[in-house]
């Protein structure tokens, strides 16, 4: 029976691994895909037979991308709105769910399930009445007008996020910083945010993420290079019918390495904050 | 955690609020900037040296209107992500001042009554000694009065391998039957397909499609402009040569039905299609990627039908939103007026991808479509444009 059921874990086992094996396939294919268009010559691009790998490995598109294309500054774009977005995100967010989560006011719940629905909308039905406010505000084309623009999708989920760690830290912590001195603020930033890490390195990745591979807002309240980020500067190699397939591929992939490096840093936080989410939230 | 005192907490939210007002901080910077300047929103063409012709240009123009470089913001759109841009930015009433439209563009926002009407303007300039080309006013007319300035047409020849039609010892066919027999000849499938027909559900399908159906005679709408024609017995006799192209003779990819507009690009750029109908993209594309290909490519007028034979002639424009906030838009538009001398952008070669430009335009009037034949290469080629030039298509 022993050995039965052994076999069986060790089945199971098999399958598994089998199965993230495909689901690692799936997942780097397009990677791989990218890395080895970019390094192939136009012709070999539009060759009769696909090639699996560069038969004459060329940097041609790259040097195109960083020689004729202002790449780096919708780096700096993107950075700059990615990084400013997760900041106040955190900030908001915190904030937002300690409220939420620990005071007593008329409304709370209706404003905690709102959270969720203004999560739920879709950029697509949001984009226009949005660009209105932007362009009465004189924040079109501008860092500051995406950076709040983006706000409107990532405060409601690290609030939410936020609120089901809060409510999981317990009480008795933060009564007893309460009673030894501590104000509001004091206990959220020296019991609760500390024992929140987790949830808090998931609100940064996610915000980041967010913000850096947004399009839609970026493409419509964005015109000039000085602010134009990088997913938008990636739909310029698209010329009505010619795509310049090397220098897209090569800004594709490069543009993916930021939210790789931060999943990289995080990625314990992240694991356990999704896992905790999970339960608490 | 015994580490963090008030003064930590203190310090944490004023750099929280540093960070909260700071993007807030360049808002009447940005007002002002936006009050200054004239904004003008261009669509690439299909490559880097067009567009700089074209800003150039736009530049020229506004210093010709009495704007500093400083009054102008010059901002590249992606074509693809025009449609919401334009519809976001007019529904919160910011337009552009200025921007270049392709002739359905005017059609639509002009019947919405967004754009400048501009009819003194081009009067004067068709009355001017090198005019307007006369094939472009269609794109900017509606309900008699014209909503853009023609700035370039888009000319929609057959490109065709001219190394295959040698090898077959065949000459460019002048009629569809022809067109097909010649197909048959050279094609070797299914490494290469003859026609490179675009038939997925995209524009370039419609261009392709009508451009066949109108030489049997076929047509969209009634001359009213409103009543759709489809089920004609010239619409039924193309679609016929169309499908005999696709099922019985199977000159066309089977794939083709899925095509998107790049489809007939990818097929005569990879060598797959010996006949592809296209503007100017795939020849810009082979002169600056693939020379090679580009010497054995030849560009002709579509084939005749029963009706004779028909040379499309897309249109772009300059057009001006009513709801501009600059009050000099006009004059950029103005300005534009000087294209018809001899701007440099005449001396520009048109290989550059630049859909032609309005001088182009008026050179295409007296010689027509076969203008563009002038950039092939060898001999051959020589020697096969000129038969096909001398049907006088």
């Amino acid at each position: 029976m022993a050995r039965t059921t052994s076999g069986s874990r060790r089945l199971l086992k098999w399958v598994g691994n089998g199965l993230l094996v495909v689901l690692l396939v799936w997942t780097l294919l397009p990677f791989y895909w990218m890395i080895a268009t970019s390094l192939k010559a136009d012709r070999e691009i539009y060759g009769f037979e696909a090639t699996l790998y560069p038969h004459r490995p060329t940097l041609a598109a790259y040097g195109r991308l960083f020689g004729t294309t202002p790449f780096m500054k919708y780096v700096r774009n993107s950075t700059i709105i990615a990084v400013g977005n997760t900041l106040l995100s955190l900030v908001f967010g915190c904030l937002g769910a300690y409220a939420l989560a620990r005071l007593r006011f008329p409304g709370r719940a209706l404003i905690a399930r709102g959270l969720v629905v203004t999560y739920l909308v879709p950029p697509a039905l949001l984009f226009i009445p949005l660009f209105a406010v932007l362009s009465t505000l004189h924040l079109i084309d501008t860092h500051q007008g995406l950076i709040l623009t983006y706000l409107s999708f990532s405060v409601p989920f690290s609030t939410w996020l936020l609120m089901g760690y809060f409510r999981s830290v317990p009480l008795e912590l933060e009564e007893a910083a309460l009673v030894d001195g501590c104000s509001r603020l004091g206990s959220l930033v020296r019991v609760i945010l500390p024992m929140s890490l987790p949830a808090l390195a998931v609100v940064t990745f996610f915000s980041f993420t967010q913000s850096w591979n947004e399009f839609l807002y970026a493409n419509v309240f964005v015109n000039s290079v000085e602010v134009r980020t990088i997913t938008t500067g990636l739909s310029l190699f698209i010329v009505e019918d010619v795509f310049f397939w090397g220098p897209m591929m090569g800004a594709s992939f490069l543009s993916t390495l930021p939210p790789l490096v931060m999943y990289l840093i995080f990625q314990r936080w992240v694991v356990k904050g999704l896992t905790l989410g999970a339960v608490k939230g | 955690m015994s580490s963090i005192n008030r003064r930590d907490v203190l310090k944490l939210a004023g750099a929280a609020g540093v960070a909260a007002m700071s993007p807030w901080c360049r808002v009447g910077k940005s007002e002002a900037q936006r009050a200054k300047k004239l904004v003008y929103w261009h669509l690439p063409n299909f490559t880097p040296l067009a567009d700089q012709i074209q800003k150039e240009q736009v530049y020229e123009f506004a210093k010709q209107a009495g704007l500093k470089e400083s009054e102008v913001e010059y901002a590249v759109v992606a074509n693809e992500q025009a449609t919401a841009k334009l519809a976001a930015s007019i529904e919160a009433g910011n337009p552009p001042d200025v921007i270049r439209l392709y002739e359905s563009n005017v059609q639509f926002y002009g019947s919405q009554g967004h754009l400048l009407d501009v009819t003194d303007l081009v009067t004067k300039m068709r009355r001017e000694p090198k005019g307007i080309f006369e094939s472009s006013m269609t794109a900017v007319m509606y309900k008699g009065r014209a909503l853009g300035v023609p700035l370039a047409v888009n000319p929609w020849p057959v490109h065709a391998r001219l190394d295959l039609l040698e090898q077959a010892k065949v000459e460019y066919p002048k009629t569809w039957d022809e067109f097909i027999e010649t197909s048959k000849k050279i094609q070797s499938p299914p490494r290469l397909y003859a026609f490179g027909m675009c038939l997925g559900l995209v524009e370039d399908t419609t261009d392709n499609v009508m451009n066949l159906l109108w030489c049997y005679g076929g047509k969209m709408v009634e001359a009213d402009n409103k009543t759709v024609v489809m089920n004609s017995a010239a619409n039924v006799a193309g679609v016929k040569v169309i499908e005999a192209m696709f099922k019985t003779h199977k000159i066309i990819p089977q794939g083709a039905i899925a095509w998107d507009n790049s489809g007939n690009n990818k097929a005569y750029q990879s060598k797959q299609a010996a006949f592809v109908m296209n503007p100017s993209s795939i020849y810009a594309y082979l002169d600056s990627n693939d020379k090679e290909l580009q010497k054995v490519t030849g560009l002709f007028p579509v084939p005749a039908g029963p009706k004779g034979t028909v040379n499309q002639i897309d249109t772009w424009s300059y057009g001006a939103f009513k709801k501009n906030p600059y009050p000099r838009a006009h004059r950029l538009l103005h300005a534009a007026r000087e294209l018809r001398q001899d701007h440099p952008v005449d001396r520009r070669p048109l290989g550059a991808g630049l859909q032609a430009p309005l001088r182009f335009a008026v050179l295409a009037r007296k010689a027509r479509v076969q203008t563009l034949h002038q950039h092939g290469r060898d001999r051959r080629a020589g020697e096969l444009r000129g038969r096909a030039d001398s049907r006088g298509g």
